[in-house]
């Protein structure tokens, strides 16, 4: 069933037939091979690292996230597979060859990699699943030449959320009043050519956050308009290509970024890209038609339940009580990024509560380094790896000693160290066993 | 109208000149030369480990010294002089600690596996040839050499019982494998000061500009400071968690001690607990900080001081455990625990507050096992 977008009159009317209406589908090619390419790159560059290894098949314990504590890696040849398949499809959808069963199974397995162990989510991983969900249903085939407005409106949604989410989450007082934690992270780049000494001092990093906060919120406006657009994305390169230089640990987001936000220029940019650099071999224009695409209710419908839940799960951590950079609620799949240096140390008491006896553990012998570091100070995860041990201890008490220093605040008592974690439930609930962050001193 | 006249390209020109002027003054106003951890890596590796490991190197030699008068007469005097030239020689081992890297750990094992397996060390001692010597010794496990095994051998486990085992009808078989295996430990120390010396001082000192071992300053300072955050985590897991019986919830078990045959137990810990100060203060501890402490101040002093504090409580708590801790294990188990509590705020510190002020890339202990 369709509906037609000149059936009726008013605002919904007109943004209807915007939407509908035909648009040189070059731009979204130009998109759909950047993103292909880029998780052709990043899939090889993931292997070559040995990471395949090193967090999926190594690891005897993962952290799951809630509600998905039935997935587990496949063995060795499995999850090589997986990324070899990866591979495989990234480059398909580059082509737009096979492009919907392409990207759908490229979804399901980037998804499912990502859901295997908490400690290694990346909002940039994030940001792969949800375009790649979002492309399923966009028509990016290679034959195809005219393409729907919405298509290209709901990339530039996406991409506009996600620097906006992340303007937004920079308003709090660490960042903009007391420049954490780039205060912390810049001073150790000192060597860094050029700017390095500058980069210790505290101007520089009160700049650079009034400056991120600032870019991260107005970006998505500035490229929407013409007249900004060309500043605007030289802003998107420069932002991006110094905090991949300060940062090298972000590995592919700005790369990512750089690209996405290529679908803020006119669709047809690449067309009269190549038509300036090679006027003799310059591909035809399609023609446009006149008449809107048909609009599906069912489509339609699907794209506003996505950005629905996409305006809902970052705006989520207001219903947190506390600071939720400190307590890790609603933190993920929010576009928190960069907000937050922590370090922690965990060490579990497991007493036996019938013969009373007290036991030390820590974690780190049975963890990657990675997780380690992640579930120090990530408190869903230290109550995962509580029951654990628990599980592994029938009937014990455990009760946690965590420590965690939070951008520069002097390390601090996390959990409560009375609670038996043992007996509490996970859920997505606020977690009363939560300590109140630190005050600054 | 002037702004009718400027071009997008002129003003992308302009825009651009400007960024450029603004970059190169920034640059000139804000260059690396008053980055301060190039002189503090220079200090750590030159005139604190440098120095450490030769003195580690000269006692050993002082130990095989030592050895040759309790070989030929054993008796109460050369036994002590003996064992005074191991103490010794103990307590230069426990400062080098937190230099856990470079040319140390294949060595690790061989100078220091405890707790001792005395009948490892028997087993050898009753195999050995009439002069042991290093082709003896090479084909021995790391179970039946180093320090720990020579402690053994010149306390023995109750009092007395060493003196008399050096002279009874073996004596000269035991005395000469131990004079073997202080030779040992002399060769092994030589090598770690010389490679010190010769090159690794250097490679820290050069982090970042030419060293082979530390591409950068970070990973020159990261190895610095998580090796003394690893050396505190040995003092705490190793050294006090597991005789405590912390990690199985057993009782308390004073064999699983360090040095307990010679009843020095805390001095190695308060010796430990030095060689992680001379990286943190500096070599000199009455000149004004030289080593880490130089980069904490100059980013948050307050955490500088709390450091200072929580290390100056450390101390001040061990030292009020009595020696021998084997003893006090036992008899006033609250006093070991609260040594062990306060050295792990002190873990702590350097682990959450320390790394985090000054942007260290946490590496897992290599002792995680112990």
């Amino acid at each position: 069933m369709s509906i037609r977008a000149d059936d009726g009159h008013g605002a919904l009317s007109r943004l209807l037939r915007a939407l509908l209406a035909p648009v040189d589908a070059a731009g979204l090619h130009a998109f759909r091979i950047a993103f292909g390419l880029l998780m052709f790159a990043g899939t090889v560059r993931f292997a070559a690292r040995g990471w395949i290894h090193q967090l999926y098949v190594d690891p005897t314990f993962h952290f799951h996230y809630w509600g998905f504590g039935w997935l587990a890696p496949l063995p060795e040849a499995g999850m090589i597979a997986v990324f070899v398949a990866l591979g495989a499809l990234s480059l398909l959808v580059a082509a737009g060859v096979c492009y919907r069963p392409a990207i759908a199974l490229f979804f399901v397995l980037f998804t499912y990699v990502e859901l295997l162990d908490k400690a290694t989510y990346l909002n940039h991983y994030y940001f792969v699943s949800v375009v790649a969900l979002l492309m399923i249903v966009l028509p990016l085939g290679r034959r195809v030449a005219v393409a729907p407005a919405w298509a290209l409106w709901a990339l530039r949604l996406q991409v506009g959320l996600v620097y906006f989410f992340a303007g937004l989450a920079k308003l709090r007082p660490d960042w903009l009043l007391h420049a954490q934690p780039l205060r912390l992270w810049l001073a150790a780049r000192a060597d860094f050519p050029l700017i390095g000494g500058l980069l210790r001092r505290p101007e520089a990093a009160h700049l650079m956050s009034w400056g991120g906060a600032a870019f991260d919120l107005s970006v998505p406006f500035l490229l929407l308009h013409p007249r900004t657009r060309p500043f605007a994305y030289a802003g998107v390169l420069v932002f991006h290509g110094l905090t991949g230089a300060l940062f090298p640990a972000i590995g592919m987001f700005p790369w990512l970024m750089a690209a996405a936000a290529l679908v803020f220029f006119p669709p047809d940019w690449p067309r009269r890209l190549w038509c300036r650099l090679s006027p003799r071999t310059c591909p035809m224009a399609p023609v446009l038609s006149a008449s809107s695409f048909p609009a599906r209710p069912l489509l339609l419908g699907l794209l506003a339940l996505h950005f629905a839940v996409q305006l809902t799960l970052p705006l989520r951590r207001f219903a947190y009580p506390g600071d939720t950079a400190w307590t890790e609620e609603g933190y993920r799949f929010a576009w928190q990024v960069m907000l937050v240096e922590k370090v922690g140390s965990v060490v579990y008491r497991v007493r036996d509560p019938v013969s009373g006896r007290q036991r030390l553990v820590d974690p780190e012998p049975t963890l990657t380094a990675q997780q380690a570091k992640q579930m120090a100070f990530q408190p869903d995860m230290v109550l995962e790896y509580a029951h654990h041990i628990a599980a592994e201890n029938p009937g014990a008490e455990v009760r946690a000693d965590v420590f965690v220093t939070y951008n520069g605040r002097p390390a601090a008592r996390l959990v409560d160290p009375d609670v038996d974690l043992a007996r509490e439930v996970d859920g997505l609930g606020p977690r009363p066993w939560i300590l109140p962050a630190p005050p600054r001193p | 109208m002037i702004r009718a006249g400027l071009s997008r390209p002129v003003l992308s020109a302009m825009l651009f000149g400007a960024g450029a002027g603004m970059l190169a003054g920034l640059a000139c106003g804000g260059g690396s030369g008053d980055d301060a951890r190039p002189a503090v890596l220079a200090h750590i590796g030159h005139d604190v480990a440098a120095p450490a490991f030769a003195t580690l190197h000269e006692r050993a030699g002082a130990l095989v010294a030592a050895l040759e008068p309790l070989c030929a007469g054993p008796d109460a005097t050369t036994l002590a002089a003996a064992q005074a030239a191991w103490s010794e020689e103990r307590d230069a081992w426990s400062r080098v600690l937190p230099f856990g890297f470079g040319p140390l750990p294949p060595e690790l094992n061989a100078l220091d596996f405890w707790p001792v397996r005395v009948d490892t060390v028997e087993t050898a001692v009753a195999g050995a040839p009439a002069a042991a010597d290093a082709g003896y010794l090479g084909g021995l496990g790391v179970s039946a050499k180093g320090m720990p095994a020579l402690e053994y051998l010149l306390w023995g486990e109750d009092p007395g019982a060493a003196l008399t085992a050096f002279q009874s009808e073996d004596g000269a078989r035991r005395c000469g494998y131990a004079r073997a295996l202080a030779v040992d430990i002399e060769a092994r120390t030589d090598a770690l000061a010389t490679a010190w010396a010769s090159e690794y001082a250097d490679a820290l000192a050069t982090a970042g500009t030419g060293s082979a071992a530390y591409p950068s300053l970070k990973a020159g300072v990261d190895e610095v400071i998580n090796k003394s955050i690893d050396a505190c985590l040995t003092m705490v897991k190793g050294k006090l968690d597991n005789p405590l019986g912390n990690l199985s919830g057993a009782a308390e078990d004073p064999s699983l001690m360090e040095s307990r045959f010679s009843g020095r137990t805390r001095a190695d810990l308060q010796a430990n607990l030095a060689g992680v100060w001379a990286v943190y203060h500096g070599a000199d501890l009455d000149a004004p900080a030289a080593g880490i402490s130089v980069l904490v101040a100059a980013l948050d002093p307050a955490l500088d001081e709390r450091v200072r504090a929580q290390y100056a409580r450390t101390v001040e708590v061990l030292v009020a455990v009595p020696e021998p801790l084997t003893e006090a294990l036992v008899a006033d188990r609250t006093a070991v625990q609260l040594a062990r509590d306060e050295l792990d705020t002190f873990r702590r510190l350097l682990k959450l507050d320390v790394a985090s002020t000054l942007g260290v890339t946490l590496a897992l202990s290599d002792n995680d096992g112990d």
